[in-house]
């Protein structure tokens, strides 16, 4: 009887065991995952946060900044004020000498 | 008797031990699980994700995401405080959009500060292009290189296709598309936000924006050599400086895309070798 028991309990652990193994693969799991994150959102951002990332190390830009920044409307709006409409950047081009041709890639 | 009736008895626990067994690998896992790989998800749902992208996206809806996305960006790199630069900027790049096939889209590009060599194309028509890499450019063709290629990026809607291939994997295409007819694929790919930029494309995408690019220089009457020159130098640099880190982790290698696009050079019909202009900067900087 003892014996028996303790074969239940390494069974169990088994299975425990097996369960978080499966989890890293199975699309099943994976799809129960998803059926959660749609209903409740906050899991869906933990989950996406757990995307493989790789650390840059880039001075300035790099993607922990790019990921963390706080949004800046003001600059989206900025950057109207430097926007230059077709007829200036029209002029600018015949100032500099530009021409317009017709180009295509030749039919093989 | 007490022999047979034994192994009934370890049948049945057995029974009922395999199903916690299974029970337990199929429910608890996703708990147990500290890493996740949203993967999973996409090899159930790849066939429901074909044919529900872009599409359901308008350009008024593309042209806020891509603000939603910049002012993320512009929130990591602010804009360079030089006027003249910006709008130098501005005149080369709307020069090259007015030769594509969305010459219609409100272009609008910024120069950031950032010394890494890198440009965004966001959904919409804003690129954004960092201080290092306009510091690294040798002449306005080159300029126009590089606008060419994240503008081929907004034509061809990749980084749009991307974001909402994500929303539609992680979360479950039908799943969204019957519960709020798109609405929440489009509020995901605003929350998506400049992390986008971190990702990849895969390599077809940045190679036929490269290709595209070269018509597009060329169209606006640019010397579309200028193209492979610019390659040629960040090539030159060293792989694992940190200006180049996410240039290299998101593009092909430089010399790759040099190498190919003076191949397309050769195919390029109305645009002889050598010709089109490399004026110099009007504006330049450190």
């Amino acid at each position: 009887m003892l014996f028996m028991r303790f074969r239940h309990l390494l069974f169990a652990i088994f299975a425990l065991a097996s369960g978080a193994a499966m989890a890293q693969n199975n699309p099943l799991t994976g799809l129960l995952r998803s059926l959660t994150n749609t209903v409740a959102p906050d899991q869906g951002k933990a989950a996406a946060t757990n995307q493989p990332t790789s650390v840059m190390g880039v001075r300035g830009l790099d993607e922990v900044a790019l990921k963390d920044a706080t949004p800046a409307p003001a600059a989206v709006v900025e950057l109207e004020k430097y926007a230059a409409s077709a007829e200036s950047a029209t002029a600018a081009a015949k100032q500099t000498g530009l021409q317009e041709r017709t180009v295509s890639y030749q039919k093989p | 008797m007490t022999n047979f009736r034994l192994p009934v008895r370890f049948g049945v626990r057995f029974g009922v031990l395999s199903l916690i067994a299974i029970l337990t690998s199929v429910v608890c896992a996703p708990v147990s699980a500290q890493t996740f790989n949203l993967n999973a998800i996409g090899s159930v749902v790849s066939g429901l994700v074909e044919g529900a992208r872009v599409s359901n996206i308008s350009e008024a809806e593309e042209i806020q995401i891509g603000k939603e996305i910049s002012a993320r960006v512009l929130g990591a790199a602010p804009l360079v405080k030089n006027e003249a630069a910006q709008r130098y900027l501005n005149r080369v790049g709307t020069w090259v959009a007015l030769h594509t096939e969305r010459r219609q889209l409100p272009w609008r590009f910024g120069l950031i500060e950032s010394p890494t060599i890198n440009a965004f194309a966001a959904p919409g028509g804003i690129i954004l292009v960092t201080r290092g890499l306009y510091a690294s450019l040798e002449n306005e063709a080159e300029m126009a290189c590089v606008a060419a290629h994240e503008i081929a990026h907004v034509n061809m809607k990749h980084h749009l296709d991307l974001i909402q291939k994500g929303a539609l994997t992680q979360a479950g295409a039908k799943l969204l598309e019957m519960r709020s007819g798109g609405n929440e694929i489009k509020q995901f790919a605003i929350g998506q936000g400049a992390e986008i930029f971190t990702r990849s494309l895969d390599r077809g995408a940045e190679l036929d924006a490269d290709s595209k690019a070269l018509v597009y220089v060329a169209a606006a009457g640019y010397d579309p050599g200028a193209c492979p020159a610019v390659m040629k130098r960040l090539a030159a640099m060293k792989a694992d400086a940190s200006s180049l880190a996410m240039l290299y982790k998101t593009h092909p290698a430089p010399a790759d895309r040099a190498v190919r696009m003076e191949e397309d050079l050769g195919k390029l019909a109305g645009a002889p070798a050598g010709s089109g202009l490399r004026p110099e900067l009007a504006t330049k900087i450190k």
